[in-house]
């Protein structure tokens, strides 16, 4: 990935890394919020599918993230550590920081997902 | 860049001395815009208040010792609970942890020579001071806030409580939440700008990770509760009607908008608490952090997770069902990062080489004490018992394990170890010894007690109880601890005005550790470091070369300090802060008097507007001086 080597080398950070950082974060909030806010619409109209797009379409969120983080990781060349001063190195941290980030909110995103199999948004 | 040149030491001390000087005498006080100085401030303040507010604990422990005991009455007894709360919360627990300790320890252990916005930050104490004040003068004046911490409504609002009681709550509010955003801004600014050169992203100690966490919080959740209680306000003065349910108002509006920043609101206390633990840590197991790439995730995971709970605090109010089991399922997912904490800092001292000091004493208490209260928050995520134990002694139970768990252990922890950074003696080890063994064991009888009290019915904030209940020996245990504890409390306050004047002298660096603060004298200089460090590690002090390079560039003879990029601390620019000055002092003035006046009447905010926009002109006034071409550099 040579476009990564490149902006890395600047100082910046490529935008699919702070997505990596970014999506299970949003993902997460999305999906609490609008499985909260739609918990009493679905039970009056009977769409009680629509809590479930929620959770696959927020869960793909926040995988997609956790997708880019490990583009990025297998990308890094190997002399990247996790404590040097080299924006090469804070990269390394922040594709770390990332794949563990997402998979976090993936996993916090499922088990919101439970109650929905469980009980009824009518109870 | 360009040339530097070099200047003796014996030569630039004094001029950085002269520029950096904190004004002394009584006038001298009010313009003093240093982070030391203000820190100090905000950390003996919210002490005082935390003080007070354990005076108010004893009352109420020694009104219920017994049944039908008549120490005070009904009307006092819920002004007192509801003081009590609001002091702890708001004037104690976020003053001392969040901004004591980050106003005082941030720029240091940044490597900077002040905080950024340093006329915000003082600005910022005279609010909080303000704010302490109005609402203790409301129970000075027995017109204190009776509506519980919290104060919801419709008890508080305009028919349940007639009268300012209410409204002095509510201001007391704003004022604490500016003072505690202006903080939040300029911690962040300094963590994110004016960090030493190599303390990149990766390198931040955890401590700078953990106060970034929190000014972000502060800065998203306290806006909630701020307008949530200018709409109380509002309700109560000018007869708006949000709260009103028959006219098309919500209650459980207030509550929300309460909660959201509620929730955030106890890692805003936390996680100071955890920001210790993994900087004391360290120290006195000899060894860096174990794990620090989780530690990080985990604080941010949390900062994040604790804005998605706050719907358990309302289990009882009726929700649908599936509503709340979504809460209750991102109630449980934050237990994991804390857990995780606990899992690196258990793995550090399991590697490292134990120093059973007073700090790491006090760690080991917080480690009990905030494991039971994390397991009886783990149970209360349940909405069966939360329903069942809901309002009872138990919840009592569970805060103060949380809260005194994971604050006031961990802030004794801390001032065993900054004090001598502050005052430059070590306290006396044999004394803080006493202070912890009396606490933890006054602490655990009167809190482990009420989880029992609560159990067998006993309701909160009720004055008093008949003795058909059989809860008089619960009570009377759970109050007999409190002696213990304010023994020891009053144990620490001898401890440090005895060290303070005749404490072994510290030194830069009495423990050995490894981050910035410690590179400098004991109390730090009012310029903080003579040259600017650079940093080759998370841990400056351990990690730093033979001849690690310092920073040249900056004026000696005006107030500069280093600006660098957020990601990876290269230089980028200089910046002068402003000098001391009265107008952070006088604004905070005006906006006193516009807030309270506002209490008595609407007009406060217009007529009070005034002589904030005047002293606003008188601070924002442009006085500066010419910029100089020179770059900052590495040598």
């Amino acid at each position: 990935m040579p476009e990564l080597d490149k902006t890395v080398r600047r100082g910046g950070a490529p935008v699919f890394i702070w997505w990596a950082l970014a999506s299970g974060p949003l993902a997460w909030t999305f999906d609490l919020g609008l499985s909260y806010a739609l918990t009493q619409h679905s039970c009056s109209t009977g769409h009680y599918y629509l809590l479930h797009v929620i959770t696959v379409v927020c869960a793909g969120i926040a995988l997609s993230g956790l997708a880019c983080a490990w583009s990025a990781h297998t990308s890094l060349p190997p002399e990247a550590t996790e404590q040097g001063r080299r924006p090469l190195d804070r990269t390394y941290f922040q594709v770390l920081f990332g794949l563990v980030f997402s998979l976090a909110f993936v996993v916090a995103i499922i088990a919101e997902a439970v109650p929905r199999w469980i009980l009824s948004p009518c109870d | 860049m360009s040339q530097q040149v070099a200047v003796p030491e014996s030569t630039r001390e004094p001029i950085l001395a002269r520029t950096w000087r904190q004004p002394g005498g009584f006038w001298g006080w009010f313009q003093n815009v240093h982070h030391t100085a203000i820190g100090v401030r905000f950390m003996v303040t919210a002490f005082i208040f935390f003080l007070l507010g354990g005076v108010l604990a004893a009352i109420m422990r020694w009104q219920l010792a017994t049944p039908e005991h008549g120490v005070i009455g009904p009307d006092l007894y819920n002004q007192i609970f509801t003081v009590h709360g609001s002091t702890m919360i708001f004037l104690f627990a976020v003053p001392m942890m969040f901004q004591g300790f980050g106003v005082y320890l941030v720029p240091l252990i940044c490597g900077t020579r002040n905080i950024a916005f340093p006329r915000l930050n003082a600005f910022s104490y005279y609010v909080y001071l303000v704010g302490g004040l109005l609402l203790w003068a409301g129970l000075l004046l027995r017109t204190g806030a009776d509506a519980g911490w919290f104060a919801y409504v419709p008890l508080s609002g305009p028919e349940f409580t007639p009268g300012k009681r209410s409204d002095f709550w509510a201001q007391m509010i704003t004022f604490t939440e500016v003072s505690a955003l202006g903080v939040a801004v300029s911690i962040a600014t300094t963590i994110l700008r004016y960090r030493a050169p190599g303390m990149t992203l990766n390198r931040m100690p955890l401590i700078l990770w953990e106060k970034l966490v929190i000014s972000m919080a502060v800065i998203f959740a306290m806006p909630a509760v701020m307008v949530v209680s200018y709409m109380l306000l509002m309700d109560r003065t000018i007869n708006t009607q949000f709260f009103n349910p028959a006219v098309g108002g919500d209650v459980l509006l207030y509550q929300h908008l309460f909660w959201f920043f509620g929730h955030p609101e106890v890692y805003i206390i936390f996680l100071p608490g955890t920001a210790i633990a993994s900087t004391v840590i360290p120290v006195f197991c000899r060894r860096h952090i174990f794990g620090y790439v989780p530690i990080v995730t985990s604080v941010v995971a949390t900062g994040i997770l604790g804005f998605g709970v706050w719907v358990h605090h309302m289990f009882a109010t009726g929700l649908p069902q599936m509503s709340e089991s979504f809460f209750t399922a991102a109630t449980l997912m934050i237990v994991i990062p804390t857990a995780v904490q606990f899992y690196c800092w258990m793995a550090t001292i399991w590697h490292g080489r134990l120093q059973l000091m007073l700090p790491m004493l006090w760690m080991f208490g917080f480690f009990f004490v905030f494991l039971i209260g994390g397991l009886s928050g783990v149970m209360l995520a349940s909405v069966p018992l939360n329903w069942q134990v809901h309002d009872t002694f138990f919840v009592v139970a569970h805060f103060h394990y949380v809260l005194i768990g994971g604050a006031l252990f961990p802030m004794f922890a801390g001032l065993y170890f900054w004090i001598p950074k502050i005052t430059g003696r070590m306290m006396n080890t044999l004394l803080g010894k006493v202070h912890f063994w009396l606490f933890f064991a006054g602490f655990n009888i009167t809190f482990f007690t009420m989880h029992f009290l609560g159990l067998r019915g006993m309701p909160r904030r009720v004055y008093t109880y008949g003795p058909e209940m059989h809860w008089e020996g619960l009570n009377l245990l759970a109050s007999s601890g409190v002696l213990l504890m304010a023994t020891g409390v009053i144990v620490f306050i001898v401890n440090f005005f005895h060290s303070k004047s005749r404490g072994r002298l510290a030194g830069p660096n009495p423990w050995g550790a490894g981050s910035l603060e410690w590179a400098v004298s004991s109390p730090p200089p009012a310029y903080n470091f003579l040259e600017l460090p650079t940093v080759n590690g998370r841990e400056p002090l351990w990690d730093a070369l033979p001849n690690q390079p310092v920073v040249t560039g900056l004026r000696d003879d005006i107030p500069e300090v280093l600006v660098t990029n957020s990601l990876d601390s290269e230089p980028q620019h200089r910046d002068e802060l402003p000098p001391a000055s009265i107008w952070p002092f006088l604004a905070a003035i005006a906006v006193s008097v516009a807030f309270i006046w506002s209490i008595f009447s609407p007009w406060g905010v217009a007529y009070g507007a005034i002589p904030v926009a005047a002293t606003l002109l008188g601070w924002l006034w442009p006085r500066g001086h010419s910029p100089s071409p020179r770059v900052p550099e590495e040598v």
